[in-house]
C-alpha cells in the first residue's frame, strides 16, 4: 500500500491528519482510522466524513465535515473590515441581530436585562460570582442546540441572551465575550497533512515534557548549529518521541544518513516520526542503531528466543496518540495486518532490513560522522559524549539540547576538556502576540516551557592540551 | 533554468555514501583543507573570518597575519598558528557564515533565521522567495535548506546587494539553487507566480507586499508565508492584510535568545563569610586587602576568550553572559495559504 505522495491525493484511512479549529490554540495530530469518532476543543466529527474529501478548511455540520471555500473567511473578513473601526464588529453585529431576533419571539426575559442594562457595574464587583451561575443556558441545552445542526452565531446569540451579567459589561468586555464564545463553539476547522511545525506544536502543548519541553524555535535551532542539510551524515541521540529525528530526517530530504541510536531491538516510541509518513526515498536516511550494539562496540545478533514486538515497561501505552503508533511496521509497508509475533517471511526480512541498515550506521559511526546531536530527557549526555565523540570527524559540530541545566554543565565541562571550541550555552523566551487593532499585546499567559542548548564544534587539540586534558582525568 | 535542472541531475546520481569531491564549497565534506574552499578562520568567541583560500594570499587580523599558503592541505578543524596566536580553521556552515559574512544591512541572526526556517516548513526541493536579500544571512540559511532540488528566489531593491550576494552564492556553490533578482516586491510582486512553497518578507511594508506573496504560492500545493517586522504597527497591518488575502493560522511570535557562561558555584557558610569575607573579592581581587590562598586557576588553553577555567570540576553553574543582550529583533508573523 505504498501511497503517492502527490500533494493533490485526498484523505484516505489510514493516513495521519493534524486538526486545528479555525482561530484555535491546539493541534490534534491523529491516524484516520474507519469509524473514527474524533472530538477536539469542542469540536465532534465522524472521522469517516473526510475520506475522499480535499486536506484544507472544513465546516462541520452535525458532526459531518463539509469542505468550506477558503473565499467564505475572505468574505466575511472583507465585511468584517469595511463595516467599522469597532474589532469584530461583523460577528458581534451578527450575533447581536440574533439576539434581537430571538427576544423579538421570546418577550418577557426581557425584564432582567433592561433593568440591568442602566447601570454600569464595574466588572470587578461581579467577580464575586461564578460564571456557570450566571449563564442560564445549561451544558445539556447546548449539546441539543449543537446536535439540531444551530450554526455557532445562533448559538452564540442564546448563550449571549442566557448570560446574566452581559448587559453589565463594558463594550470591549461583551465584544470579546461573545468572541470568544464564538472561538468556543466554532464549527470550522483545517485537516492538514501533518508537517514538523503542527506535529512540534501539538505535542507541546499538549504534554510538553514527554518531548523534553522542545519547542519549535529551539528545535529549529538545534538543526541550525548542527548545520543540517542534504547529504549530512548525523548521528543523532533522540528522547523527544522521534521529533529530532523526524526533522533532521526532512531536512536531509533522502540523501546523506540520520544514524539514530535507539533502546531495544528497533526503534520505538518515535510517534513523531511515524506522523511524518515519509516515503521510502526520504527515510532511506533512517538508520537505527541499538544501544547495545554501541556499548558492545560491534553488531549483535538478534536475540531470537525473544519475540521482538515487546520490548519493556515502556511499551505500555497510555496515550491514545501512541494506540496508532505503528511499532514494527515500517512506514509504507501493510499496516495493522498480521500479528507480529507471527515469524513469517516478511518480519524475517524487515529484520534482515534493520541489520543491514544498523550495519550502515555502525560503519558511518566508526569511519566519523559530521554532527552529533543529543536531544536528551533523562539520559547524561556526558555518557553519550564518551561513547561517540572520538568517533567524530574533527571540524564537527555537536549539539546538546536537554530541559535541565546541570546535565548540559558538566557536558560543557566535558566537552572543554576535549578542547571543543566555539561553545555556546543558550536558551530562549518564546512570545505569542495577540494581535488585535488598537488592542496588540503579548498573551496574558502561555506555555513558556523550554530548555537549553549547548553547542560546540570538535577541534583538533594541540598536543599540550592532550596532556592538561589527561592530568584533568587523573584528578577526577 | 532548464540547464541548471539537468545539472542537478548529474550531481543527483553521485553515490550518495562517498563525500562528494566535486560538491559545491560549502556542502563540501573533505577532509582537507584545498585551494578555492571557502574556510572560517575563527580567532575566539566572537570573532571569525570567512576566507576563500588561495595561494599568495594572507590575513590580517587580531593575532597577527595568516598565509593561505599554511592553510592548504591542513585537515579542517585543526589549529594554526598565525604570527601573533594561533587560529581554528572551520568548515563554513550557515551559521558560521552568518557570523562572518561582511554587513551591508542589518542581518537576521541564528535564532531567527531558526526559526524562520522551521515556520517555511522548508525542505529540500522547497521552492522559496524572499524579500529583501540585505546581506545574505538568512539567504544562505534558505539555500542549502533548499538545496539540492529546490531553488530560492531572493529579491531586493538594491543592485550592488544583489550582486554582491550573487556572487557569494557563486563561490559557495549556491548558484545552482538560487536566483538573485533586483525587484521591488510591493509594487512588482516576485520573480515567480504560482509556484512557490514559502515567502519571506522583511520588507518596510509588509502589507502591500502580501497580496504578491499570495500571488506567488503555488495554487495547488498551497504554502506558508512568514514576515519579519522590527515594529508592531507593521505587524497589525500585516495581519489585517493577511486575513484579507485568505491566509489562515495567523499568529505573531518574538524569541529573545539568552547566552549563559559557565562559572565556579559561589558557596561559603556564613562562618567562612564572617571569617574571610566576600569570597567572589579574592578572585576577582576588588577590596583589596586579605589576599586569599586560592589554588592556583588555570587558565583554559585554547578555550573561548573570556572564559577562565578552574581545576574544581563538577562545582560548576552557569549565569546569563554578558550582562547586556540583544532583547529583540522583530516579530514573526506566520500563516498558512490553503492550496485552491
Amino acid at each position: 500500500m505504498d501511497e503517492s505522495h502527490s500533494r493533490d491525493s485526498l484523505i484516505k484511512y489510514g493516513v495521519f491528519l493534524a486538526l486545528q479549529k479555525i482561530d484555535g490554540e491546539h493541534v490534534k495530530v491523529f491516524r484516520l482510522t474507519p469509524k473514527l469518532k474524533i472530538s477536539h476543543e469542542k469540536l465532534k466529527f465522524d472521522g469517516d466524513s473526510v475520506v475522499g474529501k480535499p486536506y484544507g478548511l472544513f465546516e462541520i455540520v452535525s458532526e459531518q465535515c463539509q469542505p468550506l471555500a477558503v473565499e467564505k473567511l475572505i468574505e466575511e473578513e472583507v465585511e468584517q473590515a469595511s463595516s467599522s473601526v469597532e474589532p469584530d464588529a461583523a460577528v458581534v453585529k451578527e450575533v447581536l441581530a440574533a439576539v434581537l431576533k430571538q427576544t423579538d419571539s421570546v418577550e418577557g426575559s426581557t425584564d432582567e436585562q433592561t433593568a440591568a442594562s442602566p447601570v454600569a457595574i464595574a466588572p470587578s464587583a461581579l467577580r464575586l460570582a461564578v460564571d456557570e451561575a450566571r449563564q442560564e443556558l445549561t451544558q445539556e441545552n447546548v449539546l441539543a442546540l449543537k446536535k439540531n445542526g444551530t450554526t455557532t452565531s445562533e448559538l452564540v446569540a442564546k448563550l449571549v441572551e442566557g448570560n446574566k451579567a452581559y448587559n453589565t459589561r463594558t463594550v470591549f468586555s461583551q465584544s470579546k465575550y461573545i468572541k470568544r464564545k464564538t472561538q468556543k463553539h466554532s464549527d470550522r476547522a483545517l485537516i492538514l497533512r501533518p508537517t514538523l511545525r503542527l506535529i512540534s506544536s501539538s505535542y507541546y502543548t499538549k504534554d510538553a515534557d514527554r518531548i523534553a519541553n522542545l519547542r519549535i524555535d529551539q528545535l529549529g535551532m538545534i538543526l541550525q548549529m548542527a548545520g543540517i542539510h542534504y547529504n549530512k551524515n548525523v548521528v543523532l541521540f533522540d528522547q523527544t518521541l522521534g521529533l529530532v529525528t523526524a526533522a533532521v530526517v526532512e531536512r536531509l530530504g533522502g540523501k546523506g544518513k540520520c544514524v539514530h541510536i535507539h533502546r531495544g531491538s528497533i526503534a520505538q516510541s518515535i510517534p513523531c516520526f511515524h506522523s511524518m509518513s515519509f516515503d521510502e526515498k526520504i527515510s532511506s536516511t533512517f538508520l537505527p542503531v541499538r544501544i547495545s550494539c554501541l556499548l558492545a562496540g560491534k553488531q549483535l545478533p538478534y536475540d531470537t528466543n525473544r519475540p521482538n514486538y515487546k520490548e519493556g515497561p515502556e511499551e505500555k501505552k497510555s496515550k491514545v496518540e501512541e494506540d496508532v503508533e505503528m511499532n514494527e511496521v515500517k512506514p509504507g509497508t501493510s499496516e495493522g495486518g498480521a500479528p507480529f509475533y507471527e515469524v513469517d517471511e516478511a518480519a524475517l526480512k524487515r529484520r534482515q532490513d534493520r541489520l543491514d541498515s544498523e550495519k550502515l550506521g555502525l560503519e558511518l559511526i566508526d569511519r566519523g560522522a559530521d554532527s552529533l546531536i543529543i536531544a536528551t530527557r533523562t539520559v547524561d549526555p556526558v555518557s553519550i559524549l564518551e561513547i561517540l565523540y572520538p568517533k567524530l570527524r574533527s571540524g564537527s559540530t555537536v549539539v546538546i539540547y536537554g530541559p535541565q541545566l546541570k546535565p548540559l554543565i558538566d557536558a560543557y565541562e566535558w566537552l572543554v576538556k576535549k578542547n571543543a571550541i566555539h561553545m555556546q550555552l543558550v536558551d530562549q523566551m518564546y512570545r505569542v502576540q495577540q494581535v488585535l487593532p488598537d488592542r496588540t499585546h503579548p498573551m496574558m499567559s502561555q506555555h513558556v516551557v523550554g530548555g537549553f542548548l549547548l553547542s560546540a564544534i570538535k577541534a583538533i587539540p594541540p598536543p599540550q592540551t592532550v596532556e592538561i586534558a589527561q592530568k584533568f582525568e587523573n584528578a577526577d | 533554468m532548464a540547464k541548471a535542472v539537468e545539472r542537478l541531475k548529474t550531481t543527483e546520481s553521485v553515490d550518495s555514501n562517498a563525500t562528494d569531491p566535486n560538491a559545491p564549497s560549502f556542502f563540501k565534506y573533505e577532509d582537507r583543507i584545498e585551494e578555492g574552499d571557502t574556510a572560517i578562520v575563527y580567532v575566539c568567541f566572537g570573532v571569525t573570518h570567512a576566507i576563500v583560500v588561495k595561494r599568495g594570499m594572507t590575513l590580517a587580523m587580531k593575532y597577527g597575519a595568516l598565509r593561505h599558503e599554511f592553510i592548504i592541505g591542513k585537515p579542517w578543524g585543526s589549529r594554526i598558528s598565525a604570527t601573533a596566536g594561533y587560529v581554528y580553521l572551520l568548515r563554513p556552515s550557515s551559521e558560521l557564515w552568518s557570523r562572518s559574512l561582511p554587513r551591508r544591512t542589518q542581518i537576521l541572526y541564528t535564532h531567527d533565521c531558526a526559526l524562520i526556517l522551521q515556520l517555511l516548513e522548508i525542505k529540500p526541493g522547497s521552492v522559496i522567495c524572499e524579500s529583501g536579500t540585505g546581506s545574505g544571512s538568512l539567504s544562505h540559511a534558505l539555500a542549502m535548506a533548499v538545496a539540492p532540488t529546490g531553488h530560492l528566489y531572493t529579491h531586493d531593491i538594491d543592485e550592488s546587494r544583489t550582486k554582491t550576494v550573487e556572487q557569494e552564492f557563486k563561490t559557495h556553490g549556491l548558484s545552482e539553487v538560487t536566483t538573485p533578482v533586483v525587484q521591488d516586491v510591493c509594487k512588482y510582486g516576485f520573480f515567480v507566480s504560482n509556484a512557490c512553497d514559502g515567502v519571506f518578507l522583511d520588507v518596510p511594508a509588509p502589507w502591500e507586499a502580501i497580496p504578491h506573496a499570495a500571488d506567488a504560492i503555488s495554487r495547488s500545493r498551497g504554502g506558508r508565508l512568514v514576515s519579519f517586522s522590527p515594529c508592531i504597527e507593521q505587524v497589525q497591518r500585516a495581519c489585517e492584510a493577511m486575513r484579507k488575502f485568505g491566509f489562515v493560522q495567523i499568529e505573531t511570535v518574538e524569541i529573545v535568545p539568552r547566552t549563559y557562561k559557565v562559572v565556579q558555584q559561589n558557596r561559603q557558610s556564613l562562618a567562612e563569610f564572617n571569617e574571610s569575607g566576600d569570597s567572589l573579592a579574592a578572585t576577582t581581587n576588588f577590596g583589596g586587602r586579605d589576599h586569599r590562598k586560592r589554588k592556583a586557576k588555570i587558565e583554559e588553553n585554547g578555550a573561548e576568550s573570556g572564559k577562565s577555567w578552574t581545576l574544581a570540576s563538577g562545582n560548576c553553574t552557569a549565569i546569563t553572559f554578558p550582562y547586556n543582550q540583544p532583547t529583540h529583533s522583530g516579530y514573526l508573523t506566520h500563516a498558512t495559504l490553503l492550496p485552491v
